[in-house]
């Protein structure tokens, strides 16, 4: 006992380094996404350098021999021409549920996506993401090709800084709140940036080294008006300090489409994340929407992660939806307790239990088992 | 990591494998498999479809918290009921909803035979005359609704504070609504619908809930457009 104890201190003091997961990584000093990203509010396809930052500091693989260039694109099998940066993401997704109702089990490919972008000149970018979507007579999807993003990025700061301000044209989301991979949580598809929701939008941001500002028009998708999705505008202002930390503020209105003004929609809210300690972080988001039907609700998020060993987070979260105070028992509450491992260079599996009294509808208990397999090519 | 491929490759198809679904027995908890023969032996309610199909299947798109989509709420019995037509025929016919989840063949047999027997609410209610244009006299009217209603199960708490000499207790206008207007009644119907006869807790306890006949009166009365007084035929 004494030896397995001994054993696995050690094995901590030698491999242990600092915290990186996705929007954590501003708890290391990366509080401009596009540190690692292309897109300027981050997530999807990596630069060279957060490929880089992959390998080395977000996978346990590499505390050990690491094979070379698997941080690269396919792995290296294929080199694409320089001016071009490819990507993209497989995932896939197993869940187990059980309430009062059933108890059962779902497979599911969620993304299949190549992403890539083309650099014009050194001020101009293309960027487009194409993939596979399912079908959907209900929420009007009849093509199973679907282009998530794309944009074209100007970049227009000092030669010497090229990426400090930049104006931005295409299908994306908003800057609104944290923008975290699980798109499920009620700070993302409770406020309507589930996945599929992108809409056309024409953004300029300031990415400065400590404050990082985007005013977002929103166009909604002019090209599928029966979709409706919202047309409007978004501000987001953050601030980074004691370079590991980050709170921001968020403003946000919209409107459907083929809706009259009146159901207009407006949001508000303010984000953090914050280092605690070396390996501890915590990420909170708190939300309030009104719209004239609904008046207010509230949407809360917060998670609590720690870094056991790199590549290795157990983590808490917790979760809190109000959509309208007007409706009695209406709320959904929930907790999530779960670990993300990244065993190799961009392979991430991410597997939680959540405990969820969802009473937007019906009154449901849910008790739900997650498993995640993400791949990055 | 070469060999990472092939585990991939494993481990997507064993998850994809992985679906399955059984259905729960709401009166006892226990795990059971729904046996599609069972339930066609009995009679079938809008009860059971609620929470066996329309809760878990539909309700996460057609409902004022999934969105309405198409323009479809299926929150309550009233608005199934509009809504029956396109609901045999896509799920049923067409099988093309629910999109993501299609119903199993225990289901389609339950919905099936409800609709096919007229999608009654209740055993006291087998037809729910919902066509306008038969010579059925619709009697219920809202001095029916209020005067064997109303009266009796809500004005204790939904009315101005007025001394009821029967109670000999005050009413208290809870949640700022005075059921004793028809215009009040007649705008929040969808949520005293789906309080008083889906999920079925208000009145809240120790009152009695509404009986099986009261249930069908002030559901005809909302499925026949909620008319004020004395209608014709």
């Amino acid at each position: 006992m004494i030896l397995t104890s001994l054993t696995l201190k050690l094995f901590i003091n030698l491999f242990v380094s600092n915290v990186w997961a996705f929007p954590e990584m501003v708890t290391h000093g990366y509080g401009n996404c596009i540190s690692c990203h292309s897109s300027s509010t981050g997530g999807g396809l990596l630069t060279p350098y957060g490929r880089a930052l992959s390998k080395e500091l977000l996978s346990a693989k590499s505390t050990g021999p690491t094979e070379k260039g698997s941080e690269q694109f396919l792995r290296n099998w294929y080199t694409p021409p320089k001016n071009l940066n490819i990507g993209g993401d497989i995932r896939f997704m197993q869940m187990f549920l059980d309430n009062q109702f059933e108890t059962s089990g779902r497979g599911l490919l969620m993304q299949a996506d190549l992403e890539a972008q083309y650099t014009v000149t050194p001020k101009i970018r293309i960027l487009a993401t194409a993939g596979r979507q399912e079908i959907s007579n209900a929420k009007k999807i009849t093509d199973s090709f679907i282009s998530r993003r794309h944009w074209i990025n100007f970049l227009i700061g000092a030669d010497d800084n090229l990426e400090k301000y930049q104006l931005r044209i295409g299908k994306f989301f908003p800057a609104y709140g944290l923008n975290i991979p699980e798109h499920t949580t009620v700070t993302r598809k409770g406020l309507g940036f589930d996945q599929n929701k992108e809409s056309y939008n024409v953004e300029y941001s300031y990415l400065g080294e400590d404050w990082n500002l985007y005013l977002t028009l929103i166009e909604g998708r002019p090209d599928k008006k029966e979709l409706d999705r919202e047309e409007g505008g978004a501000i987001q202002a953050s601030y980074i300090f004691k370079n590991n930390s980050k709170f921001g503020f968020n403003l946000y209105t919209g409107n459907g489409s083929n809706h009259p003004s009146t159901d207009r929609r407006a949001m508000g809210g303010a984000f953090a994340i914050f280092s605690l300690r070396p390996k501890l972080y915590t990420l909170v988001e708190i939300d309030r929407s009104s719209s004239p039907k609904k008046s207010y609700g509230i949407f809360e998020y917060a998670k609590i992660g720690y870094e056991y060993l790199q590549g290795l987070h157990f983590y808490v979260s917790a979760e809190y939806e109000k959509p309208s105070i007007l409706k009695f028992n209406n709320s959904l509450d929930a907790i999530n307790i779960g670990v993300q491992y990244f065993p190799a260079t961009h392979w991430e599996i991410n597997s939680y239990i959540r405990r969820e009294n969802n009473n937007l509808i019906t009154p449901t208990k849910n008790n739900i088992l997650m498993f995640l397999l993400h791949y990055y090519l | 990591m070469k060999k990472a491929w092939p585990l991939f490759i494993l481990i997507l198809f064993t998850f994809q494998s992985c679906g399955f679904r059984h259905l729960k027995d709401g009166s006892d908890g226990e795990n059971v498999e729904v046996s599609a023969q069972s339930e066609l032996t009995t009679s079938v309610y809008y009860a059971t479809i609620e929470k066996k199909i329309l809760a878990p299947k539909c309700l996460s798109c057609h409902s004022d918290a999934g969105g309405n989509l198409g323009g479809v709420n299926l929150e309550t019995y009233e608005e199934a009921l509009k809504h029956i037509g396109a609901i045999k025929q896509k799920s049923l016919i067409e099988k093309s909803m629910p999109p993501k989840n299609p119903l199993n063949n225990s289901e389609k047999n339950l919905l099936g035979s409800w609709i096919s027997s007229g999608a009654p609410f209740d055993e006291t209610n087998q037809m729910p005359s919902t066509n306008q244009n038969t010579t059925n006299k619709i009697t219920v009217t809202w001095s029916k609704i209020r005067n064997e209603i109303i009266e009796n199960h809500c004005i204790q708490c939904h009315s101005p504070p007025i001394l009821n000499p029967t109670t000999d207790t005050v009413s208290t206008m809870e949640a700022g609504l005075d059921l004793t207007k028809f215009e009040v009644v007649k705008d929040k119907s969808d949520l005293i619908f789906k309080r008083i006869v889906i999920s079925n807790d208000m009145p809240l306890r120790p009152y009695p809930p509404l009986s099986n006949y009261e249930k069908k009166l002030i559901t005809e009365w909302m499925i026949s457009g909620m008319p004020d007084d004395v209608e014709s035929q």
